[in-house]
């Protein structure tokens, strides 16, 4: 018993190694993570190595209180290609901890991937050395941030981690009558394949909205916004029958001071899979256990090893058929001291022929 | 330290080998059984073969379905494929399993009698075949392809229950599981 429980739990343990003390080197998918994994890369931060490659960040836009922002970030370096899969970190500081841009009070409205995460997953395309991502991000506070680019990588059976210098801005109020995005405004970030679609901004001190869009590597095509009245406009971005990103800005005409938004990522893409993972484990376990009492209920049913085991089992028949039909005729009329009947029915004749060979 | 995926990869071969093998000899045994392959050596030879490699299929499926789990990208079920390996090869686990223990369990018994003997090498072949379609699967995965592509299997459609009648259908099979092993070791031939 103590032997198959010490192997019981070799077992486990095996089974523990695998899962739990590994990496991710599938990654973790796209969320908003603190620096040094979170939870998202490595288990173990100690193991990591500096990684060598190169990590250069541009902001553009004014920031000015609740007007969106954009940062952009190019990796590059050899040592990317060795395994390929990127992890890319947008954060306020470097001490591993509450440093999301949530928690130095901006808002993420867009990422590069389609969503509104800091953290970001990618893949180096075979022949290339450099990975880009980038944020659309806005202040909801007068403040001042430093911003930095993390990545983690892999190579050479050793997880590396870099991190950008520091790059400072200063969130400045708004001036008067600039024509600029409303403060509720926030950008449709993905959309399916196939379909056209009516991207709406909403302005504040705006006269006439230009909008420049292109999609990624060519060159950039004007429009104007249509106005649906109460400082609300309306383009059309055209349908995309293969997955890709179509970047657009607005230009903003007002009274006062015009404005260029950052530009905002539109990602064209199949819906993705999303299944409740508890309902699948369930679901898995209840085949498992289903299908095994299934089978051994009906092997069970069918198996012979019960009447087998009659076969052998014929202690009933012995006794019945040796059973003896009567009993020799008792000494004096009565038992003898100690017998029973039945005891007399089997063994009395030999009783009595002992008592014969006595008397000799 | 070796990574999940490349750990992945190991158990996932040792898995296939053996769940092959052992369909193989399951089907060989049947025919064997009904004269169609006329040897008595080999009714007792495919016997010990299906059931041992079954034994070492069985012991390399966690492995390979927790490291599958560590390895794949994002948070775990990204596709429907990944569902479906995970739904066919707990289906194949517990075929495997229930074969194998009413052999260890109900002896040569459930081999002697044509009506147990077939549901025996049913349930071992359907294990094989289940481990093969995942390993298919999982081909279709990471590469774009596999053998049993001809076959146009829809890997992209996945059938999920409500957790309600998951939870039916476990706890059923749980009252089963527990009165039939209760009824089994109660007359071990071990």
């Amino acid at each position: 018993m103590f032997r198959r429980v010490r192997i019981l739990f070799v077992v486990v343990i095996l089974l523990s190694i695998s899962s739990f003390t590994q990496a991710n080197p599938g990654g973790v998918g796209d969320g908003v993570f603190d620096m040094q994994c979170g939870g998202a890369c490595h288990g173990d931060s100690s193991l990591n190595q500096t990684s060598s490659a190169f990590i250069s960040v541009q902001i553009e836009g004014s920031p000015y209180l609740g007007q969106p922002i954009s940062i952009s970030t190019v990796i590059s370096g050899s040592q990317l290609t060795y395994s390929g899969d990127l992890g890319v970190f947008l954060l306020t500081d470097t001490t591993g901890h509450s440093d999301t841009p949530a928690d130095a009070q901006w808002e993420i409205l867009s990422d590069s991937n389609g969503g509104t995460n800091n953290y970001l997953e990618g893949k180096l395309l075979s022949g290339e050395d450099n990975f880009s991502a980038s944020w659309t991000i806005k202040p909801t506070v007068l403040t001042t941030t430093t911003f930095y680019v993390s990545i983690h990588h892999g190579g050479d059976d050793t997880p590396y981690f870099g991190v950008s210098s520091g790059l400072q801005v200063e969130v400045l109020p708004i001036p008067d009558n600039l024509a600029r995005l409303s403060p509720d405004f926030t950008p449709q970030t993905t959309r399916p394949l196939g379909e056209e679609t009516f991207v709406s901004i909403a302005t504040e001190d705006v006269t006439s909205v230009e909008i420049e869009w292109k999609v990624e590597g060519s060159s950039s095509t004007t429009a104007t916004a249509n106005s649906l009245g109460d400082n609300m406009w309306e383009f059309i971005a055209p349908a995309s029958n293969q997955p890709s990103i179509i970047q657009w800005r607005a230009i903003l005409e007002g009274e006062g001071p015009s404005q260029t938004t950052p530009w905002f990522n539109l990602v064209a893409q199949e819906p993705p899979f999303e299944v409740d993972q508890t309902a699948v484990y369930i679901q898995s376990f209840a085949l498992f256990i289903f299908v095994f009492g299934l089978a051994l209920s009906v092997q069970l049913k069918l198996s012979k090893g019960e009447k087998t085991e009659k076969q052998w089992e014929q202690t009933d028949q012995v006794v019945q058929e040796n059973f003896p039909t009567e009993a020799p005729p008792l000494p004096g009329g009565q038992l003898p001291p100690g017998w029973t009947m039945e005891q007399w029915q089997w063994y009395g004749h030999e009783y009595l022929e002992e008592l014969e060979e006595g008397a000799q | 330290m070796i990574s999940p995926a490349t750990f992945h990869v190991i158990t996932t071969e040792l898995v296939v080998g053996s769940f092959a093998m052992a369909g193989l000899c399951f089907l060989l045994h049947a025919l064997c059984r009904y004269e169609l392959i006329k040897s008595k050596n080999m009714v007792s030879i495919t016997d010990n073969v299906a059931h041992f490699a079954l034994l070492f299929g069985i012991i390399a499926t966690p492995f390979a379905i927790f490291s599958g789990i560590s390895s794949s990208p994002g948070s775990g079920f990204s596709t429907p494929i990944l569902v479906n390996k995970m739904f066919l090869s707990m289906t194949g686990f517990g075929l495997a399993a229930a074969a194998l223990i009413s052999r260890w369990k109900m002896g040569n018994t459930i081999l002697a009698e044509k009506k147990s003997m077939l549901v025996q090498t049913f349930s071992g072949m359907a294990a094989s075949g289940l481990m093969l379609l995942t390993a298919s699967a999982g081909g279709s995965f990471t590469r774009g392809e596999s053998l049993l592509d001809i076959f146009s299997l829809p890997y992209d459609m996945i059938i999920l229950m409500p957790i309600t009648i998951s939870t039916i259908l476990l706890i059923s099979g749980l009252a089963s599981t527990t009165a039939v092993l209760w009824k089994i070791l109660g007359k071990s031939t071990v």
